[in-house]
């Protein structure tokens, strides 16, 4: 053991420690950038200058590799030392004024900007010769080296040749304190490696836009009237959080969400990858907005908790009223309320015949819009505070195999990776880590990274303490938020109840079941071709909005078609066949006599032949009137009625359907 | 304790005798110098004319012809001498051959034309011995620069070489040589003044079997050239030195790190290594004492950071040169991890002076401090330029006027750089300062191999130091940030000033990063690299403002402040400035006072020079 004192401080240290170990021994901090434990030391940073008395002769000089000597006297933070650290810093700080490690260290010792101007503002390498020292010493390959005297020293491979064992050893990159070692032009040092984390992202976009694809041409198909077997609507079906909320509020299994599994799946082996690779809208959302954070309070992001949990509490309570904040159905509905209208358009032969539908059919795109406009002010900010999809997919990332992990050994907290994520989700603060449950597994960041640190590999198993877990707060409100909610439905305010009554659902829905079940999507409302499906406003009552509703006036259900339970992904238009479909009973028509005009055109035009002729008493002539035991309520004949809009006929629910004004006989 | 001799040592001694029985010291020898120097002015020319004239006359028998090492006076090569009387000719072109070989070999005349012409007295002088170059100096190391030819390992012996060997190797310890050596106050002569013994001690006292020597002849310093002129001389005497050194240390092996600049100097040790070989001086069993050691030769690549010891390690090792911290010294790892011990060529040079004449001898000389004497490369704007050797402690002001002749053209003499590029400016007011390892260094400047450059009032202390940093920025290995970043800086911001865009500040700042550069350094090239400047700012501060403050030039050599005029008054309208002037910027018309249009000037100041009348003044 060796005696020495440093700043005042006596210790005592083993053999052979340098100064810069002892002083770190008595927790005393000495910046260098230089020098690593792993390898011989160099002394070429300049930075761990300490003074150190022995024998009476006081000298400037690096602790890094000054041995220790019995007696020996080390002064950290005398004013000549400090002084020309500060200097050292300001030399390194002016050759790289951009690299933040040298940033990092000249601010620590008091210089913040560059005294001299910079020959490269894009210089990074500081010459430390980390990365020669460890192609020596750890690699033993003895490929880098450093060529060129004074101002012109850099380093290289020989003869400024690329080595072929630069393509596969890559330990030196670790070493490298600012990330220069990748950029080195000759040696070409981690391409491969880039290379690889560059073909991952290719792969990813790849995949992500044909994702987006076929997620448009399931659309298209829809609007064209082919469900395709009932496959259009797959991206629902592998939907968790419609999965999960339906059953829940349906109280059974629904089988038509199997695909579900492949996406529970994916998400325990590789986390958020729904978000990052497979979700359409995410693929529109990566489009455009900016990357890294720009929203100072990051724990907006446990706000999509709260939004997820308050739709499940709903679904507990067998409501599925705030589904319409589910990503896929968002897209949907914004695809639905531009292209329903626009087919209408192409359809008609005149076309002065067209006319916009009113404000309740565009409302339907404002969270579409909002979603979009909202990515102006960070990319994927949908993806980030307030997507429930989101959040249950994260929730389950938290616990995948496969996460996204930084070496923390490597990492020169350059923030590259920040700068490039498109969810913000790489915390500065926290390392450059990023809480799985943020992190969408694009891979966009391992490519940047100049110390290949970023790797997706097998990562911690089970995983809680994360940045942005929800806590207790998120409890609280999602109870807040529920309570409220379900207090408003079990108080009936707005008459919730009685409104439901009063709408027609599409064929096969069955009153609370069809609530339960239905997810918002509207796709039925796509697929319908006689534009008879309408998205409801708060007729229906304010837990119903945006469910499909059967109109009359907008069209009659087609006879031939029975589509809208095909493309129902949950089951809430349950899946007849056509000979069913014909017999669902959706409500029952009857004619107004006062203001039929005894045209017949809706005896004529009925499918089921449910029209009887009447005279009717107190009023001359004859009318036609249907036969309610016969009638399901498809609303062709108000379709064909040529008083429509003075209710000359009209479909009620089967349990809303008025008394007969006049008493009528068969007309002979 | 003496041994016996060994048969092959008594038979060196004889073939000795023998030598010297054959000579005839009456005998006329005519020694050309075969230096760099003069070898450069066509001195093998020179040498071979007198071949070719000494055979037509017939006289090639009895007169000896020797070509030599340098004998010191670069100034006035090619230089030839002619023995016994030592009749001194200077500036002798082969066409004068003829004319020496009949006048003055046949006749005995002296040929009034080629003689020195001392320029202070306006004198002719005939002899050697008597030139005032020569007269004042005391020379020891290079007594037989000019004598013996460096090709002949004879002459080496006829002049008593190897004997100190012999005298080491048979009649004292290992132990003895380096007491004798440490007694004597030798410093190492390479710039740092080291003690040498004290030095060899470490070495010998260094764990470990194998141990190394080396002689380090890496001179690069701009204006330096002992180390060469030595070698190029009497290289016999290095290499006695060396055996000598392995001897006392326990070396096995040697190196001589020389740089590959200096070709002649190469051939000639490469030549005596060989001759020493064959003598059995070097290799096994040298001179049958049972001591082995052998010497390699390995040239330097041209960096000048090699000549730092730990660098040149590095570079001997096949490494890039490129210094370490110390500790742990050579002496305790160093080549390939072994004890290692390396010294200047002129400190080993001494090394068989010492053993041979004894400590007490050596000194005598010199100072308390610095004993010995020591080799100056004179240069820069004085009338003698040369290798001189003086003793320690005589003053500057003696060795510049004296010795160097004082300032040609009649200017006044203003600093003199020591020690090269890393060295400081000594002003001509200090010159009373005896030159001395100690009295330097408390100038702000150093000692360094011997390099001289002096400089008279034409010469301005700003872009002097400029260029000096010019030169340490581009040599650095650029290992360490210090020396680096901040030679480079330091450069950059004379080079602003010299420019004209200096700052209010940029002294205060040159002086701060001047010592933080030199605390900061890792080796001694970046912790003397500033010294330039802040000796410059100490004793020229006011060149410094009005370079800044003004925007002046002082000595009128900063092209950016200066500008050129013709004084009408002088100008008689010659037109020979016109002439010259490449950017035609000189017009006027014939016999009447021509001007110089100055946005067309470029400043190379030729008008100046070549103006007959002094009408072209800078301002």
């Amino acid at each position: 053991m060796v005696n020495l004192t440093i700043n005042e401080e006596k210790i005592k240290v083993a053999e052979g420690t340098t100064a810069l170990e002892a002083a770190k021994q008595a927790g005393v901090h000495i910046p260098t950038l230089c020098h690593h434990p792993e390898l011989t030391p160099y002394g070429a940073c300049r930075l761990c200058l300490v003074e150190v008395k022995r024998n009476g002769r006081s000298s400037v000089t690096t602790s890094c590799n000054c041995a220790v000597e019995e007696g020996m006297h080390i002064q950290t933070d005398s004013p000549s030392v400090v002084q020309a650290r500060r200097i050292m810093a300001d030399f390194l700080l002016s050759r790289c004024p951009e690299v933040p490690a040298v940033q990092r260290v000249a601010a620590s010792l008091g210089v913040e900007k560059p005294s001299f101007p910079a020959d490269r503002r894009d210089e990074t390498c500081i010459l430390c010769g980390l990365c020669v020292r460890a192609c020596d010493e750890k690699a033993q390959q003895h490929v880098l080296g450093f060529v060129g005297r004074g101002p012109d020293r850099r380093v290289t491979t020989p003869f400024d040749t690329r080595a072929e064992v630069c393509d596969t050893c890559n330990q030196c990159i670790e070493y490298c304190p600012t990330g220069a070692i990748t950029r080195l032009e000759a040696p070409q040092i981690g391409q491969r490696l880039k290379a690889g984390a560059k073909r991952w992202i290719r792969i990813r976009q790849v995949v992500q836009y044909a994702a987006l694809l076929l997620f448009l041409f399931l659309i298209y198909s829809t609007l064209r009237g082919n469900p395709l077997a009932g496959n259009n609507n797959i991206f629902s079906r592998l939907n968790p959080l419609q999965a999960v909320a339906s059953m829940i509020a349906a109280r059974q299994i629904i089988t038509s969400y199997w695909p579900v599994l492949l996406t529970v799946g994916v998400t325990l082996l590789f986390g958020r990858v729904w978000c990052g690779w497979f979700c359409p809208l995410g693929g529109v959302l990566e489009l455009f907005g900016r990357r890294g954070r720009k929203i100072k309070w990051q724990g907006l992001r446990r706000l999509k908790y709260v939004i997820l949990f308050t739709v499940l509490a709903m679904a507990v309570f067998g409501s599925l009223a705030f589904m319409y904040f589910e990503p896929i159905t968002i897209f949907v509905r914004g695809l639905t309320a531009i292209s329903k209208p626009a087919l209408a358009y192409f359809q008609l032969e005149d076309k002065k015949d067209f006319a916009l539908p009113g404000i309740s059919w565009w409302v339907i795109a404002i969270p579409f819009v909002l979603v979009l406009l909202l990515n102006l002010i960070e990319r994927r900010f949908w993806c980030r505070y307030l997507c429930p999809l989101g959040a249950l997919v994260g929730l389950g990332s938290k616990f995948s195999w496969v996460k996204r992990l930084v070496n923390q050994k490597s990492c020169v907290k350059c923030g590259d990776c920040a700068k490039t994520c498109t969810m913000g989700a790489i915390s500065e603060g926290r390392d450059f880590t990023s809480d799985p449950a943020e992190c969408i597994m694009c891979m966009d960041c391992a490519a940047p990274c100049p110390k290949m640190a970023i790797t997706f590999e097998r990562g911690k198993a089970l995983g809680w303490n994360y940045e942005f877990d929800p806590t207790r707060r998120e409890a609280l409100a999602t109870l807040g938020i529920g309570a409220a909610a379900i207090g408003l439905l079990a108080l009936d305010v707005g008459k919730v109840k009685a409104a439901k009554s009063t709408v027609l659902r599409p064929p096969g829905a069955q009153g609370d079941d069809f609530l339960a079940k239905c997810i918002r999507c509207d796709q039925c409302i796509q697929v319908c071709p006689a534009h008879a499906l309408q998205p409801v406003g708060l007729e229906a009552g304010w837990d119903a909005l945006w469910t499909p509703v059967l109109d009359p006036f907008s069209g009659g259900c087609d006879y031939e078609c029975n589509r809208c339970g095909q493309t129902c992904p949950s089951g809430a238009i349950p899946p007849l066949t056509l000979e069913e479909k014909r017999q669902a009973v959706i409500g029952i028509a009857q004619v107004n006599f006062d203001t039929c005009v005894r045209c017949m055109d809706c005896l004529e035009h009925c499918p089921y032949k449910c029209f009887d002729k009447v005279e009717v008493e107190g009023i001359r002539g004859v009318f036609p009137k249907v036969r309610p035991e016969n009638c399901v309520g498809c609303g062709v004949c108000v379709q064909v009625c040529p008083k429509q809009e003075k209710l000359a006929i009209v479909v009620y629910p089967i349990d809303g359907v008025p008394p007969e004004k006049y008493v009528t006989h068969p007309a002979t | 304790m003496a041994k016996a001799r060994s048969v092959a040592a008594l038979e060196l001694e004889k073939r000795r005798e023998e030598i010297l029985g054959g000579q005839d010291p009456s005998r006329i020898s005519i020694k050309v110098c075969g230096g760099t120097g003069c070898l450069a002015l066509s001195s093998d020319e020179v040498a071979q004319a007198f071949e070719r004239e000494l055979r037509a006359q017939g006289v090639e028998g009895s007169v000896a012809l020797k070509t030599t090492g340098c004998p010191g006076f670069c100034e006035q090569g090619p230089l030839v001498v002619v023995h016994p009387q030592r009749i001194f000719y200077t500036h002798v072109k082969p066409d004068d051959v003829a004319e020496i070989v009949s006048k003055t070999i046949l006749q005995g005349e002296i040929i009034d034309r080629l003689l020195y012409k001392d320029p202070s007295s306006g004198e002719k002088i005939v002899y050697e011995t008597e030139v005032p170059f020569y007269k004042e100096q005391k020379r020891i190391l290079l007594k037989e620069s000019g004598l013996i030819d460096p090709r002949e390992i004879e002459d080496y012996l006829a002049a008593g070489g190897y004997k100190a060997l012999a005298r080491a190797l048979f009649e004292m310890t290992p132990d003895e040589v380096i007491a004798e050596i440490k007694q004597s106050g030798l410093r190492g002569r390479g710039g740092a003044g080291f003690s040498t013994g004290v030095k060899w001690e470490l070495c010998r006292q260094a764990k470990g079997e194998t141990k190394y020597i080396i002689c380090n002849a890496d001179e690069g310093d701009p204006g330096a050239f002992q180390d060469r002129g030595l070698i190029e001389a009497n290289p016999h005497s290095v290499l006695e030195g060396m055996i000598i050194g392995a001897y006392a240390i326990g070396a096995q092996q040697g190196f001589i790190y020389i740089r590959n600049e200096y070709p002649l100097a190469v051939e000639l040790i490469r030549l005596a290594v060989q001759q020493a070989r064959e003598r059995g001086l070097l290799g096994e069993d040298i001179l049958g004492s049972g001591a082995s050691f052998d010497v390699e030769i390995q040239l330097g690549a041209g960096a000048f950071v090699c000549g730092e010891e730990t660098a040149l390690i590095a570079s001997l090792e096949g490494r890039i040169g490129e210094p370490r911290t110390r500790p742990p010294y050579p002496a305790q790892s160093g080549l390939w991890g072994m004890p290692t011990n390396i010294n200047n060529v002129k400190t080993w040079a001494w090394v068989p002076h010492i053993i041979h004449n004894g400590a007490g001898w050596f000194s005598q000389m010199g100072t308390e401090k610095s004993k010995g004497t020591t080799v100056f490369s004179v240069v820069g704007k004085i009338k003698n330029t040369g290798l001189v050797e003086v003793p320690m402690g005589i003053s500057l002001r003696h060795l510049i006027e004296d010795i160097g002749g004082g300032a040609t053209n009649g200017k006044k003499l203003k600093a003199v750089q020591t020690g090269g590029p890393s060295g400081g400016c000594i002003p001509e007011s200090l010159w009373h300062l005896p030159v001395d390892y100690d009295s330097l260094r408390e100038a702000g400047s150093i000692m360094g191999s011997g390099g001289l450059i002096v400089m008279d009032e034409s010469t301005c202390m700003v872009d002097i130091a400029r260029y000096f940093l010019n030169f340490t920025k581009f040599e650095s290995c650029g290992k360490c940030t210090a020396c680096r970043e901040g030679v480079l800086r330091m450069y950059e911001i004379l080079d602003y000033i010299t420019r004209g865009y200096g700052q209010e500040g940029d002294i205060e700042l040159l002086e701060e990063l001047g010592k933080a550069v030199k605390a900061s350094s890792l080796c001694g090239l970046g912790q003397t690299a500033p010294n330039p400047v802040p000796t410059t700012i100490r004793y020229f501060r006011e060149e410094y403002e009005a370079h800044v403050k003004e925007k002046t030039c002082p000595a009128g050599v900063c092209k950016s402040l200066i500008t050129f005029y013709i004084v009408p008054e002088k100008c008689p309208g010659c037109g020979l400035c016109a002439r010259y002037c490449t950017e035609k910027s000189i017009s006027g018309e014939k016999n009447k006072p021509y001007f110089i249009d100055e946005e067309k000037c470029i400043r190379c100041g030729i008008c100046r020079e070549v103006c007959k009348f002094d009408a072209v003044l800078v301002k």
